[in-house]
């Protein structure tokens, strides 16, 4: 796999988000930091509530219409912060610069408008195109997306398409305004198999036809695998290990991306007992002082619980204070 | 043809509703002591017991209790409601008299208070927290608390008495001839202060239904998709929240335009509106049975129709129902 050295298209430096409690401050994304350039895929893999949605809806600054939370850090769009622009800038950026799609299409296409006019919505924001122009590149829209008869689709409402469709669907939204970078929130875990194959390979078709970058949030190893350029690993709020994906799964460094790939690779064990990580993510609230996975790592020694490791630098990065770089 | 078979269901489903809504109206009548010989009687101040008799006879009050309800059942399906042995006159040209002021004053009163509850709620709940919010919060509190019967005499108090700026009571200037437009103006005028005494409990009503349902909307998913396409917050909110929000403000006003009916009573009351409310409460007083009867079952006609109009009206608002 080859890795494109352009310029990146989105930056992300530092970020940080924390939500005020009445228990206290509690960090869901700690100093993340990554880049991505055009026409690769990044993603960023880790358990539920590791902080890497929370990360993504930040990106767009969404997180923050929503509840009540602090956002430090840069997000830069080709060299431009958007924590910096105006609601309104802020609001062209949304759809325009950057894409996004969710999770669950049953809940997140508004089940009262027409797929169409959703789709043509976008076009006439940003592009001010006129209701007829806007609804015959909203019918391309769909065929481009493998909706079949897009022209009849395009008046139909979110309830007579199947779950795969309705993704196909916020695919097209996403993409309406040609944006640089796509961020595919989960974009396949609430589809069935056969459905979430067909929506990675039009994902990674457009990317490659338009010349995005795509940062898929997952925690689905094998959907990594498939469709992924490089991968970053969260563990509690932070990025414990970044690397190029065919490194990552020959040798994992850190010894959390170690036990998730053992855990998704335990029907190769003969065994035929799920390996486990023992223990559980401390609490937001109660961060141990040193490496927040050292209370559940077998390797942990003594300098472990004493401060945080850093990030070492370069195409693979770790945070450990004791890597291994097992070779498979 | 698809909706025509749903208008036909739904408009199947009356028919027993009426029959069944006869019924209990001619049961309850009769349970009540007291008819309509036994007030004359005693408004000719003292009778005797055959001329009491005797009157029975002529309105078929001596008969047993099922043949009266079969004629009575007989005469609906004709639409034949009687005459009014008070008034002397058909019932049917009675209301027909009267139904449409009570008709113009609830649907301006429910109309206007849906729409106005829906634009105060999505405005409070687009500033939930903010003191714009508060404000609307606290207000619709106070509409919602507010008796009806106090804030009648206190608008026409106001606006009739020191301000002299809208009428007090009636529905149009008596004695005036005057061109159409300025009639209607004429009538609009009369139709304020009875509507909002009417109508502003509901506009509190909704105002908090719609608040409460926009706030709910506001954490779906699509809300966020269409902030993630770029949508501003203004038009997520009175377009992509406000147009799922609404649903449960429209089933609510459908069946509590019944309730209107009653609460219209009490406001042609004080504002003297010519409409059925008025005549029904006289009926009551003078146990005027067969105006009774005709007033309960076309105003029970009344609320069916209307519950119908929303059923329809939801298969428009909600792609879902359609079907």
């Amino acid at each position: 796999m080859t890795y494109p050295a352009a310029r990146p298209v989105l930056a992300v430096e530092d970020l940080s988000v924390t939500f005020p409690t009445s228990h206290g401050a509690v960090k869901a994304v700690a100093g993340l930091s990554f880049t991505l350039s055009a026409g690769e895929t990044l993603a960023i893999v880790g358990e539920s509530g590791c902080g890497k949605s929370t990360a993504a809806m930040s990106i767009l600054g969404l997180l923050a219409m929503r509840s009540r939370c602090h956002v430090s850090g840069r997000v830069l769009l080709d060299g431009r912060d958007l924590m910096s622009l105006s609601q309104q800038a802020m609001r062209e950026v949304r759809g325009g610069g950057i894409g996004m799609i969710f999770q669950d299409p049953m809940m997140a296409l508004n089940p009262v408008f027409t797929i169409g006019w959703q789709i043509a919505e976008s076009l006439r924001l940003h592009r001010g195109l006129p209701a007829g122009a806007a609804r015959r590149r909203a019918i391309e829209l769909l065929d481009l997306v493998g909706i079949p008869s897009p022209a009849e689709r395009y008046d139909q409402y979110p309830h007579n398409l199947s779950g795969g469709m309705r993704q196909r669907v916020m695919i097209a939204i996403a993409l309406a305004c040609e944006p640089k970078v796509l961020i595919a929130d989960e974009p396949t875990t609430a589809l069935d198999v056969t459905i979430q194959a067909q929506v990675l390979g039009l994902i990674e078709r457009l990317k490659t036809e338009l010349g995005m970058a795509v940062l898929l949030i997952t925690h689905d190893l094998g959907v990594v695998w498939e469709v992924a350029d490089r991968v970053a690993v969260m563990y509690a709020g932070r990025k414990v290990e970044e690397a190029p994906v065919t490194d990552l799964f020959r040798a994992p460094a850190h010894p959390y991306s170690q036990g998730l790939l053992r855990a998704a690779r335990w029907q190769d064990d003969v065994s035929g007992r799920l390996p486990e990580i023992g223990g559980t993510v401390p609490s937001p609230l109660r961060m141990p002082k040193g490496c927040s996975f050292a209370p559940r790592c077998h390797r942990a020694m003594a300098d472990c619980t004493l401060e945080p490791p850093g990030l070492t630098g370069g195409t693979r990065q770790v945070a450990c204070h004791h890597p291994e770089f097992v070779a498979a | 043809m698809k909706s025509l078979l749903f208008v036909g269901k739904r408009a199947a489903v009356v028919v027993p509703s009426v029959l069944g809504i006869a019924v209990l109206n001619f049961t309850l009548l009769h349970m009540a002591p007291g008819d309509a010989a036994d007030i004359i009687a005693a408004q000719s101040g003292g009778a005797t017991t055959e001329f009491v008799e005797e009157l029975r006879r002529s309105f078929g009050l001596d008969r047993p209790l099922w043949q009266q309800f079969f004629i009575y059942l007989g005469k609906l399906l004709t639409f034949d409601l009687g005459v009014s042995h008070v008034q002397q006159r058909p019932v049917l040209s009675l209301i027909a008299e009267r139904a449409p002021a009570t008709v113009l004053l609830m649907l301006t009163a429910i109309l206007v208070a849906t729409l106005l509850g829906m634009l105060f709620g999505t405005i409070a709940a687009m500033r939930h927290r903010k003191w714009l919010d508060s404000i609307i919060s606290v207000l619709a509190l106070l509409a919602y608390a507010t008796p009806q019967f106090w804030l009648g005499l206190m608008l026409i108090v106001f606006f009739s008495v020191t301000l002299g700026i809208l009428p007090s009571g009636g529905m149009m200037t008596i004695g005036q001839d005057i061109s159409w437009p300025l009639r209607v103006l004429d009538i609009a005028s009369h139709l304020v202060l009875p509507a909002v005494t009417l109508g502003l409990f509901y506009v509190a009503l909704y105002t908090r239904l719609m608040r409460a349902s926009m706030l709910e909307v506001y954490t779906y998913d699509f809300v966020t998709t269409a902030r993630a396409k770029g949508v501003s917050e203004t038009r997520v909110g009175f377009v992509h929240a406000a147009a799922n929000a609404l649903l449960p403000v429209v089933t609510m006003a459908g069946v509590q335009i019944g309730h209107m009916l009653g609460g219209s009573i009490l406001v042609e009351t004080v504002f003297g509106w010519p409409g059925l409310g008025r005549l029904l409460f006289d009926a009551l007083q003078q146990r005027d049975l067969n105006l009774l009867l005709g007033i309960l079952f076309i105003s029970s006609i009344l609320v069916v129709v209307a519950n119908l109009v929303v059923d329809l009206l939801y298969g428009v608002l909600d792609p879902r129902m359609a079907k």
